[in-house]
């Protein structure tokens, strides 16, 4: 009888479709075997998936955080029918943290409610962010507390108040002289009609984003491999289902259709395991700091069109992987057969992959200089997308390579002992398999040599990071009551280098209503030292255009409200992106004394600051103890506004950024780690299904006298000779990596030891490890019991 | 017998590198005939079915099939008569593991595009016919060899096809449980008017055949058996 009620080509789609979704999960009765394959697949895609939604939420993060300043942003202009709230903003380090926070006296019942806030506070009342109420209840805290005497703790502060949910900042209740007494503080008090300012998108930095891409990009690739190697566990099964599938009359190309269905099931389920992942995850995430931002767990929320896009490319690319990873199978009625052509690797191919790789990547290079640094924020992404691109194609031209390198390799090797010998002749045998899968390592190693060097650069050039090289170490900038005595005091000290006096003053712009601009005024040499600025001569200004906005050279500025004096920004001034400590990242124009001449006495608003340059030490104690030191020589008041007021650590200079790239660090080196295991975990299971495939084999070896010391020596060769060949291969890669993007990054190559340690390390490490773990499966394979015939 | 055989193999000659499996080998098997290709190991018989079947393509000769060529038939044609016309029955792996023994009897129905209700009860039919019908829930690993050949036997049987190769199929099996299966596939191919071709080295198994033909060195002779 011929079957009836054949439909069209798309329901015989939909038929092979269900079929094979029908097969994968009929494995969960069938071997424990193809329940692991199914395991790992789903695993697999799972990390890739939770990877790239982590990845996808990063522009969410800085967007959210951004709103969250610009919603704390002050509103100076008055408004019909509100009553102003006068705020002096006060802050000051506590051990290596900031303490921020606002003094705040509404004016009448329609103030503004400071965000966070849901009502105004009285005179004397505090309010605090939760991680401060933390801290001051915590026995760390005791010494924190007492500046905060005599207030009463009555809120804590929401989330529209805190940018960053480990910021430590406040917000105190002043009485009306806050108001009336603002000429005398030494802040401006500000009336404040409003909060909240409409926000720009801006970009990530180029130097996180470049690392970010090809940090997710390496990182990809081995969780591909680990599918690829996943669709091997089980493969007897799997052919032999596929060939009785063939035997009763499906033709090729739909037992691959039911094959690629087949591996959807895992795509699909580790979709859904990795969503749920990053679920969890999210969480534990927000407990850290990444690229110098802290952030709430409801923040980190993936762009709705990637993660559409993740929705469709990862099963895709799953279920590619695992048709790539079959692609020399033909199922015939009678079986499975592999092509076995001993068709010579050829390199040309490779080389050109490896070379178009670097090829774009170096266009990028070429292209920001003679575009310009005007056009930089719409020249990011692009950037971005021809640096993933390069990265992309370069990381499988390097991957294509190792099978090439291993096969070139081993035909040289030929004198050893037994297991050397048995090493040998296996890998001749099938050297592109192991290859493939040590690959997937090779390019994880790639991404973190890259890595390695591009921060080791950075950090050297100062850049980021810390360096006792860099510009005569660490910086303090102090803002006690006299600077004079204060800074007598920092130069009796010998972990202090230099010690001089600058100025942080405040200007007004009529044109803009008289909204205030910060300014610092200091010698060239104390901004040479912190480089705040490349080049300084006596009698410069620099204006930075990002937070100055069109105020330029001629313009005029109010330096003293009261008798309207003013100060002509001259027309020598030179338009630079200012490199500010944190604290005082909102200046915006740097100028030296002598560019203010007499001016400078009729500036209403300036504060003195002490500007030390420390010794090459960069530990955090330090600064407080000079910090200390600097209080307890003065003897200062103990009411809260002169402890909140007094002897305050503005800024350091390379601390903060420390722990940015600390962090990015940390958080590659984890990825990398992590991303080892997954890829020691696809060599695993493609091990094991080797030696279960070669049970017969090695069990007549062991048969025939050959210890089980020589097979398991001759194991670690297997491992071996491909690891310290992808090792060799990341390590060439990831340094030229390193050498292309790093004039993207702007910094200067510099490979250390730690460098090459990494993948020859990792190489050793690994190769030992992962034949330990395969003597079990050795163990059970040269048993007695695979001579049996069936 | 009608003049023109069901299927005609002639002068094929198949080579696995330097070993010539088959040496202008002949096979002709008429409707509802069964043919016992007989014969030491590596003579070639397994090959001669491979090829007969269109499973395998011979090196030089032709294999016709109700008038058409099968050696220049495409993967698509030849899959498509495997799935209506053919029958195969091995001696063991041609069940899907991870399937029942129903679905597995269903499967080629349900791959020339049977409603899967329709297939199971057709397939259910087969299995009561061949005495397996408590196997029907249980995957192939579950069931014992005999049980397991005569579900394998239903699914060769369940298209209905005008011609059942069966290679080996008792070679896994005790003789009790060999004897039922070959008698029930004999029975209900004769039943059902289909041809078999019979490759098996065992003369009891031979002896269902009404007619054997002896492959030795990839050759073929033909005899009639008593």
């Amino acid at each position: 009888m011929t079957p009836t009620g054949g439909g069209n080509a798309l329901a015989q789609w939909w038929r092979d479709v269900s079929f094979g979704f029908r097969l994968a999960l009929g494995v969960s009765r069938s071997p424990a075997t193809a329940l692991l394959r199914l395991v790992v697949g789903a695993f697999g895609v799972a990390m890739a998936v939770a990877l790239l939604l982590g990845a996808a939420s990063l522009s969410n993060i800085v967007d959210r955080h951004e709103v969250r300043q610009a919603q704390q942003l002050q509103q100076s202009v008055p408004q019909p029918g509100v009553d102003p709230l006068y705020t002096q903003s006060g802050s000051f380090a506590f051990r290596d943290e900031w303490v921020t926070g606002e003094w705040v006296y509404p004016s009448g019942e329609s103030a503004p409610v400071p965000p966070g806030l849901s009502r105004h506070l009285k005179p004397g009342e505090l309010a605090v962010s939760p991680a401060l109420a933390e801290l001051l209840d915590s026995p760390e805290g005791a010494s924190l507390r007492s500046r905060f005497d005599g207030l009463r703790r009555v809120a804590t502060i929401g989330k529209a108040g805190v940018v960053e949910p480990r910021d430590l900042t406040f917000y105190i209740g002043a009485d009306a002289s806050l108001s009336r007494g603002a000429e005398e503080s030494r802040d401006p008090v500000r009336a404040t009609y409003g909060f909240g300012r409409d926000h720009t998108d801006t970009p990530l930095p180029l130097d996180i984003t470049t690392i970010v891409v090809v940090g997710v990009v390496t990182l990809l690739f081995p969780i591909l491999i680990l599918i690829g190697a996943s669709t091997r566990i089980a493969g007897t099964e799997r052919d032999r289902r596929l060939a009785a599938i063939r035997l009763v009359g499906a033709a090729a190309r739909r037992v691959r259709r039911i094959s690629a269905a087949e591996s959807m099931v895992p795509a699909v389920l580790g979709l859904l395991l990795g969503a749920a992942l990053f679920l969890v995850a999210r969480p534990v995430v927000a407990e850290f700091e990444f690229f110098g931002y802290s952030t709430y767990a409801s923040d980190i929320v993936p762009s709705p069109v990637l993660v559409a896009v993740i929705v469709c490319v990862v099963p895709v690319l799953a279920i590619g992987s695992a048709m790539v990873a079959q692609r020399r199978l033909i199922v015939e009625p009678l079986g499975v057969v592999r092509q076995a052509t001993a068709r010579r690797r050829r390199l040309w191919w490779r080389l050109l992959l490896f070379g178009a790789g670097v090829a774009i990547l170096i266009t990028p290079t070429w292209g920001r200089a003679s575009i310009g640094r005007f056009l930089e924020r719409t020249y990011i992404p692009l950037q971005s997308s021809l640096v993933v691109l390069g990265v992309l194609v370069m990381l499988l031209g390097l991957a294509a390579l190792l099978p090439w390198a291993v096969e070139r390799a081993i035909t040289r090797l030929d004198r050893g002992g037994p297991s050397w010998q048995l090493a040998i002749r296996r890998l001749r045998f099938d050297a592109g398999t192991s290859a493939r899968v040590f690959s997937g390592l090779a390019l994880a190693l790639v991404s973190g040599v890259a890595a390695q060097v591009i921060i080791g650069s950075l950090q050297a050039t100062g850049s980021i990071g810390t360096d006792d090289s860099a510009a005569g170490g660490e910086v303090l900038l102090m803002t006690p009551p006299d600077a004079e005595p204060a800074l007598t005091a920092l130069r009796q000290r010998p972990d202090v280098e230099s010690a001089t006096l600058m100025h942080h003053a405040v200007m007004f712009y009529e044109k803009y209503q008289h909204a205030g601009a910060q300014v610092l005024i200091a010698e060239c040499g104390p901004l040479l030292d912190s480089d705040v600025v490349p080049t300084c001569q006596d009698g410069d200004v620099f204006l930075d255009p990002r937070v100055l906005g069109d105020v330029g050279p001629g313009d005029d500025l109010v330096i003293d409200e009261s008798s309207s004096a003013r100060w002509t920004v001259p027309h020598s001034a030179t338009t630079t992106k200012l490199e500010l400590f944190p604290g005082l990242d909102e200046v915006s124009m740097v100028v030296t004394p002598t560019a203010l001449g007499t001016a400078f006495e009729r500036i209403d608003y300036v504060e003195p600051m002490a500007f030390a340059v420390l010794g090459r030490s960069v530990d955090p104690a330090l600064r407080v103890e000079i910090e200390e030191y600097v209080r307890g020589t003065y003897g200062l008041s103990t009411t809260p506004s002169d402890q909140l007021n007094g002897v305050t650590v503005v800024g350091t200079r390379y601390a903060s950024a420390y722990h940015g790239i600390g962090s990015i660090s940390a958080l590659l080196m984890t990825g990398l780690l992590f991303v080892l295991g997954v890829a020691v975990l696809g060599v695993l299971v493609t091990s094991a299904e080797h030696l279960r495939e070669r049970a017969r084999a090695l069990a007549s070896m062991s048969a025939g006298g050959v210890g089980f010391g020589t097979l398991a020596r001759s194991l670690l060769w297997q491992n071996a000779i491909p690891l310290a060949l992808a090792a060799l291969l990341a390590l060439a890669g990831g340094v030229l990596l390193a050498v292309i993007l790093l004039p993207v990054t702007a910094g200067h190559i510099r490979v250390d030891w730690t460098v090459v340690a990494l993948p020859f390390g990792s190489a050793a490490v690994l190769a030992l490890l992962l034949t330990v773990l395969s003597l079990p499966a050795l163990r059970a394979a040269v048993s007695t019991q695979h001579l049996r015939t069936e | 017998m009608s003049t023109e055989p069901l299927l005609a193999a002639t002068e094929l000659f198949k080579a696995f590198g330097p070993t010539e499996a088959l040496d202008r080998a002949s096979l002709s098997v008429a409707a509802g005939e069964t043919v016992a290709v007989m014969g030491p190991s590596g003579s070639g018989k397994s090959t001669l079915l491979h090829c007969a079947a269109g499973i395998m393509k011979p090196d030089a000769g032709s294999v016709r099939y109700d008038g058409r060529e099968l050696t220049t038939l495409s993967d698509g044609e030849r899959s498509e008569l495997r799935r209506g016309e053919f029958g195969f029955v091995f001696q063991f792996g041609q069940l899907v593991p991870e399937l029942t023994c129903l679905e597995n009897v269903a499967l080629p129905l349900r791959l020339g595009g049977m409603r899967r209700k329709l297939a199971e009860a057709e397939a259910e039919q087969w299995l009561e016919t061949f005495d397996v019908v408590e196997a029907a829930r249980k995957r192939p690993g579950d069931v014992s060899g005999g049980q397991g050949q005569r579900v394998a036997v239903a699914r060769a049987l369940v298209t209905t096809p005008r011609i059942i190769f069966a290679d080996e199929p008792t070679g896994a099996l005790d003789s009790l449980n060999g004897e039922r299966v070959m008698q029930l596939l004999t029975r209900s191919a004769r039943d059902s008017g289909a041809a078999i071709v019979l490759v098996t080295h065992e003369a009891r198994v031979a002896a269902y055949a009404d007619r054997e033909v002896v492959v030795r060195d990839g050759r073929t002779q033909s005899g009639v058996v008593a």
